[in-house]
């Protein structure tokens, strides 16, 4: 008895010992004022980055150039076809060594590789390039090469957004000609066709394999890929654009290399800055935002992201049809205590995400079912309705987020009467969902380069193969809203906003938590560039140089 | 001799196909489209609807079958990733060295340590050495790969800077998944070595042995050792099968592009054709590890050896 008492002890005494190693908060400044563990803390909702400290030199202030930067990705690019630039890492990575003839930035195309363009007619623009373009191995880019670009992405299925591209010619050596299906009267119709769509070298596209060895034309090359491991970059000393005035930020090489490591695991970001492995990760658990808090090797930055969590009711469901059943159900949910609840996230307060720049400020200044809890309202509504303790359905991904979002959803509803089950699928098939009845509510997030462009695969009937907007919609209205909206002529805050009321007027949909992107970074990074507003480009950020 | 190995030979190539006919069938009738998986929320469904035609997915059962055998096993192609736009083949030859490495360092700390271990456990029976061996025995079968794993970062990259957090690159990149990998390993083995050596420890020929005055150490490496050895065996095979097939925990803990975070990543992104060639990989190695098992058996022990000449020798008469 006596010796299984004893190795009991030791036994205990291993496990205790094993977990001390986590026990510890790894809290560099020594705060004492942290709350107790068990404690839910608010989100951070926003913390700017420290300044730039002028009194010291940096690569912005000279042409030298900060030796090495590791960023940490938490996924993984998994191969470096020039396709597909919004999946997984890639759009972090692939725009520091390809290229495309536009950028796109607050719905302005800005020249790239291309020097010029023109509108021949409503649907024909001819563009030129540039014609000293060469990419990584030497080649020189030519209007046929362009062809060859649009043409492989349309042969390997990826040319997604591509419903205005009718075809591609060449013209002369340095000019092609686009043909359009329709004319070019929408906000952001080439966002895909001239800013996502990747310019290479036909020569070196049939010689190498660009999966694994891709060969851009941006101010880095690639010089090791590793799937699901890293990808290292190293600066073009001879990058084409010589001109320093036709370099936008965007494609500057201020860090001689750039190595990206992948992991999928948020906790390991947190090691692996802590112990210098990386310099850069902009998944950072709220819960460990603190450690760095103080820190004078660190700096902090949280912004909002462009990932916008909706809920959508399905309006042919058996209660969900029922305005009143879907407004209760949305004054039923409290969006800050779900932000808090979830983490990582912050409560939407209007329809949308502040990160888009035609977001308009206006819409939580007037009281809706977004900012606004009400329980006993909801139990009003509900009143109204047909609905008598029956179990409605909550579709949603199976993804962490998605998950612990429909949980605290599930429990609010709760809290007023509504009985619900809760239906996981997994991330990548979510999609399927949308035109297969079945469901009552659905969970999902969208995100994009604007508020109209995020709304797209939620009121654009034209999206699903069903006719139907999301949730089943079929409203003229809605649709004829959201088309003028996106009419350059009507682009502005009242189209949208008309747009946004009736969205609410009708309760077709409702937000309930922002993403946000949470960023820590070694404090010999100056100043951080992102990309759209949301990815990072290490190459065009400024670093300390002493 | 022979014969059996050429037995189960043809057994294995049995299961092969059996199990390509069971992995296709069963991805054929898993829900979900593998082109929205590609191409994400964002396109349209027209859009997801003409990249399934591109990948051929749309077509009658029988006749992708067809093909995926007639690839696989006249060809001998697997053919091309759609998430990772490259062979199926070149991306698995660049991730198994890695999975083998780990693999096969764990298993050969589970065998060295998990022997010693259970040795030591099993000639102390019942004493507090026996009782200390099994307690942290049983601690390390408890504790989830993932938790030791975290736990060990957390120590030796974070606390004491000994060694990387993650990612791969020199052999100080492998130190801790192969020892997370292995523990779990040991202790089982340990556990199983003193099982077996308790079993033989009171035998008549060890007794035997002893009453000759033989050293006990002698005793225990020619007389105990080898006829505790069966079932030790038995759970090197299963446990290196394991070690392999579960890499995907430990791969995805470490960032370590392996087969297993390939065949994970495949699974999620309904990358049939790497899901398909990950998980005969998997099917053949598991079939061959258990091959060199058994044939281990008649090296062990000289009955098992003779059974089969005696068979064969009746066969003969």
């Amino acid at each position: 008895m006596k010796k299984r008492f004893v190795s009991l002890l030791l036994a205990l005494c291993l496990i205790l010992t094993l977990a001390a190693c986590g026990g510890s908060k790894g809290k560099p400044t020594g705060d004492s004022s942290e709350p107790p563990a068990n404690e839910s803390p608010s989100p951070v909702q926003e913390v700017t980055p420290p300044p730039v400290d002028t009194a010291r030199r940096t690569t912005a202030d000279t042409d030298e150039r900060y030796p090495k930067v590791v960023i940490g990705l938490n996924s993984d690019p998994q191969n470096l076809s020039p396709f597909d630039p919004n999946a997984a890492s890639k759009p972090y990575i692939f725009f520091e060594f390809y290229e495309c003839l536009f950028d796109l930035e607050n719905n302005e195309y800005i020249p790239v590789m291309a020097e010029s363009f023109e509108h021949i007619d409503d649907l024909h623009t001819q563009v030129k390039i540039y014609d000293y373009i060469y990419d990584h191995a030497g080649n020189h880019i030519t209007a046929d090469d362009v062809v060859f670009s649009y043409q492989t992405l349309l042969d390997s299925g990826f040319a997604i957004k591509y419903s205005a591209f009718a075809d591609i010619k060449k013209v002369d050596d340095y000019t092609v000609e686009f043909t359009w299906n329709y004319p070019l009267d929408s906000v952001g119709v080439l966002e895909f066709p001239w800013c996502r769509t990747f310019i290479f070298s036909q020569k070196a596209y049939e010689e190498g394999n660009f999966a694994t060895n891709p060969v851009g034309t941006g101010p880095y090359k690639v010089t090791h890929f590793t799937s699901g491991s890293k990808v290292v970059l190293e600066a073009v000393d001879n990058y084409w654009q010589k001109d320093e005035s036709k370099i936008s930020d965007r494609h500057k090489a201020k860090v001689q290399t750039i190595e990206y490591t992948i992991n999928t695991e948020a906790a390991q970001h947190v090691i692996a800055l802590k112990s210098g492995a990386i310099d850069f990760s902009q998944v950072v658990p709220d819960e460990n935002l603190k450690d760095f808090e103080g820190n004078e090797d660190f700096s902090i930055y949280v912004t909002p992201a462009s990932r916008t969590f909706f809920m959508t009711p399905n309006v042919e469901g058996a209660f969900t049809s029922d305005i009143n059943f879907r407004k209760a159900v949305f004054y039923a949910i409290d969006n800050e205590a779900l932000a808090t609840a979830t983490g990582g996230t912050v409560a939407a307060k209007a329809l949308g995400s502040g990160f888009f720049s035609d977001y308009q400020k206006s819409w939580e200044d007037e009281k809706t079912y977004i900012n606004t809890y009400d329980p006993e309202l909801a139990k009003e509504l509900l009143k109204q309705t047909s609905y008598n303790g029956e179990t409605i359905m909550i579709l949603t991904s199976n993804a962490e987020l998605h998950k612990n979002i429909a949980t605290v959803v599930q429990n609010f509803l709760t809290n007023v009467g509504i009985n619900s089950d809760l239906t996981l699928v997994e991330p990548a098939q979510l999609g399927n969902y949308t035109t297969q009845e079945g469901w009552d509510l659905f969970i999902h997030d969208l995100g994009g380069g604007s508020q109209l462009g995020a709304w797209n695969r939620v009121f654009n009937r034209d999206e699903f193969a069903n006719g139907k907007a999301f949730g089943f919609i079929y409203d003229d209205t809605l649709q004829n809203l959201y088309k003028d909206a996106l009419k350059v002529a009507n682009y502005g805050p009242e189209s949208i906003t008309e747009l946004h009321n009736y969205v609410l007027e009708n309760a077709y949909a409702t937000t309930l938590v922002c993403g946000k992107l949470n960023m820590v970074y070694n404090s010999d990074i100056a100043n951080i560039f992102l990309r759209e507003g949301a990815y990072l480009l290490p190459g065009s950020c400024d670093y300390y140089l002493d | 001799m022979a014969e059996y190995i050429l037995k189960r030979c043809l057994a294995l190539i049995i299961i092969v196909f059996a199990t390509a006919f069971i992995i296709f069938t069963i991805l054929y009738f898993t829900p979900g489209d593998p082109a929205r998986a590609l191409l994400g929320a964002s396109a349209s469904d027209a859009e997801v609807a003409a990249m399934n035609e591109a990948l051929g997915v749309n077509r009658p059962y029988l006749v992708q079958l067809g093909d995926f055998f007639y690839d696989t096993f006249i060809r001998f192609d697997f053919g091309e990733s759609w998430v990772y736009g490259r062979p199926v083949y070149e991306e698995l030859a660049a991730r198994l060295p890695r999975t083998v490495l780990i693999g096969l360092s764990a298993m050969v700390l589970n065998l060295f340590f998990g022997l010693l271990l259970g040795i030591f456990a099993g000639t102390h029976g019942s004493k507090w050495q026996d009782s200390l061996t099994m307690a942290i025995a049983m601690v390390f079968i408890s504790c989830p790969d993932f938790w030791v794993a975290l736990m060990m970062i957390v120590l030796f990259s974070l606390k004491l800077g000994w060694l990387p957090p993650y990612g791969i690159g020199g052999p100080e990149y492998y130190i801790m998944p192969i020892i997370c990998a292995s523990l779990g390993g040991i202790a089982v083995n340990a556990r199983q070595t003193r099982s077996s050596i308790l079993e033989v420890y009171r035998e008549d020929y060890i007794t035997t042995a002893r009453s000759k005055g033989q050293r006990e150490s002698v005793v225990v490496r020619r007389h105990m050792l080898p006829n505790a050895l069966m079932p030790i065996i038995t759970t090197i095979g299963t446990g290196f099968s394991r070690i392999v097939a579960g890499s995907a925990v430990i791969e995805t803990v470490f960032s370590i592009p392996g087969v297993g975070t390939y065949m994970l990543s495949a699974i999620n992104g309904r990358d049939y054709p790497a899901v398909r060639a990950s998980v005969l990989f998997f099917a053949v190695f598991t079939c061959i590890v258990m091959l060199v098992v058994d044939l281990m058996y008649a090296f062990v022990d000289p009955r098992i050896k003779a059974q089969y000449s005696r068979v064969r020798r009746a066969k003969v008469q």
